[in-house]
């Protein structure tokens, strides 16, 4: 009998860059909330079905998963999660926007402007 | 899964012919059998079709009624849903074999939505009152003609303590009622059938929708066809922003990249299926999507051709049947 090495996956979670992590806490502290958190979820709409969106909240809602990364507390709904699992939240400031940018390995098609995705 | 408990109804009453004359000349019945019905509860149910079908729902007002699309992200066609806003709730019609995919794909597109689904198929009774009495007979029922709605409007009102909507939609020329009782519909019921109005079969139902160019689920409506060749534009908003499948549609709209339209096609012979092929000159130019005997020797159907062929005269299917082409 032969047995196969299985090569171990990292857990699939939800991570933020530095450069996203800076403008929350930015964006937290321009809007009178230092100490906010930030919710990250999806919603049906958009071109190609779902969109996803970011708000500053003071705490997780129940059934919200919570993740704490680089000083920054993700709470993220629990049926988003299921097609937020993996990604990375990162911040562009290239001259094609400025904006947060879902890099989400769920998403099989995007719409052209990038603010809606497909599974 | 539901089923509707509204009666079958046959293929004709006294003959395909005078069911078809009391309908295209005067006033008929018809049971809702084919037509699914649902209810979306919560503030963000108008919200919600918003995002997800073609039409500018956001701002339908109480008791208007509006068909929207419900597309895939690819801009095909689901189904088409009629909605009327009843304040504290939604009603959508959608054709009866399409109603569980349709409130699947609103369940799956719900996430911190406030928006609560209900099948209310089994519950509830529909009847259609359709031709050109109709406005005048459906205000006999009614005793006050205050409660007859207008064209893409819809009321709510009681006969004797029997809650009732009723949805006038202008797909057609010809007005058309959805009555819907939404309890055992005993009252609507020995209204309508004390009032000499007579049912309707399907045959002459079906001759009367292809006649008119309706489209229907499962022939002209599927995943295979867009709303524009379908020719649904007017359950289109081309300016609302973004939607399942806008980007499709918008594409196809501004480029003028339709490849096929909707036409009415008739001929003379026997034999012809749906799906039958149709022909120019030996090339394949499109398709027959509906098709039904009207007469003796009439028989009407619907298809898809080639969006830019001006063409009058076609062949369809294996026999090579000579067709005219008629516009929807």
């Amino acid at each position: 009998m032969t047995t196969t090495k299985r090569k171990s996956r990292p857990p699939l979670t939800i991570t933020i860059s530095e450069g996203a992590a800076e403008h929350v806490r930015e964006f937290a502290s321009k809007a009178g909330r230092p100490t906010a958190d930030l919710r990250v979820a999806v919603k049906g709409g958009g071109c190609s079905g779902l969109t996803y969106v970011l708000d500053l909240v003071e705490g997780p809602e129940e059934d919200d998963k919570t993740i704490e990364q680089l000083g920054v507390k993700l709470h993220v709904p629990k049926k988003s999660y299921v097609f937020l699992a993996g990604t990375m939240l990162d911040y562009s400031s290239g001259l094609n926007g400025k904006g947060f940018v879902f890099n989400n390995p769920n998403a099989k098609t995007t719409c052209g402007c990038g603010t809606s995705f497909g599974v | 899964m539901s089923t509707a408990n509204t009666s079958e109804s046959p293929p004709f009453y006294v003959s395909i012919e005078h069911d078809y004359l009391a309908l295209t000349n005067e006033v008929v019945l018809a049971h809702g059998a084919n037509i699914g019905r649902f209810w979306i509860y919560g503030q963000d149910a108008l919200d919600l079709l918003n995002r997800i079908s073609t039409q500018q729902l956001s701002d339908l007002k109480q008791n208007e009624v509006s068909l929207t699309v419900q597309t895939t992200n690819k801009g095909r066609i689901v189904d088409l849903l009629t909605v009327a806003n009843l304040d504290d709730r939604l009603l959508v019609f959608t054709a009866l074999e399409a109603k569980d995919r349709v409130m699947d794909l609103i369940e799956f597109f719900s996430f911190d939505d406030d928006v609560k689904l209900e099948d209310c198929t089994a519950e509830t009774e529909l009847y259609q009152l359709i031709g050109y009495q109709a406005p005048t007979k459906i205000a006999s029922f009614l005793t006050d003609e205050s409660n007859v709605p207008d064209i893409n409007r819809a009321k709510q009102i009681s006969i004797n303590n029997e809650p009732i909507v009723i949805v006038r939609t202008g797909l057609t020329k010809i007005p058309v009622y959805q009555i819907l009782a939404l309890n055992s519909g005993k009252a609507i019921h020995s209204k309508i059938t004390g009032s000499g109005v007579p049912f309707v079969g399907t045959k002459a139902l079906e001759i009367f929708r292809i006649e008119n160019g309706v489209p229907a689920f499962g022939s002209e409506l599927s995943e295979r066809f867009n709303p524009i060749e379908a020719g649904l534009s007017n359950a289109i908003s081309f300016d609302k922003g973004c939607y399942v499948g806008q980007e499709v549609v918008a594409r196809l709209n501004t480029y003028d990249k339709v490849k096929r339209q909707l036409i009415r096609l008739s001929w003379n012979k026997p034999g012809i299926q749906k799906g039958d092929i149709i022909f120019f000159e030996e090339q394949e130019i499109g398709e027959v999507t509906s098709c039904i005997k009207k007469t003796k020797e009439v028989y009407i159907g619907l298809g898809y051709l080639g969006r830019n062929l001006k063409l009058n005269d076609v062949k369809i299917g294996l026999k090579r049947v000579s067709a005219k082409v008629l516009k929807v």
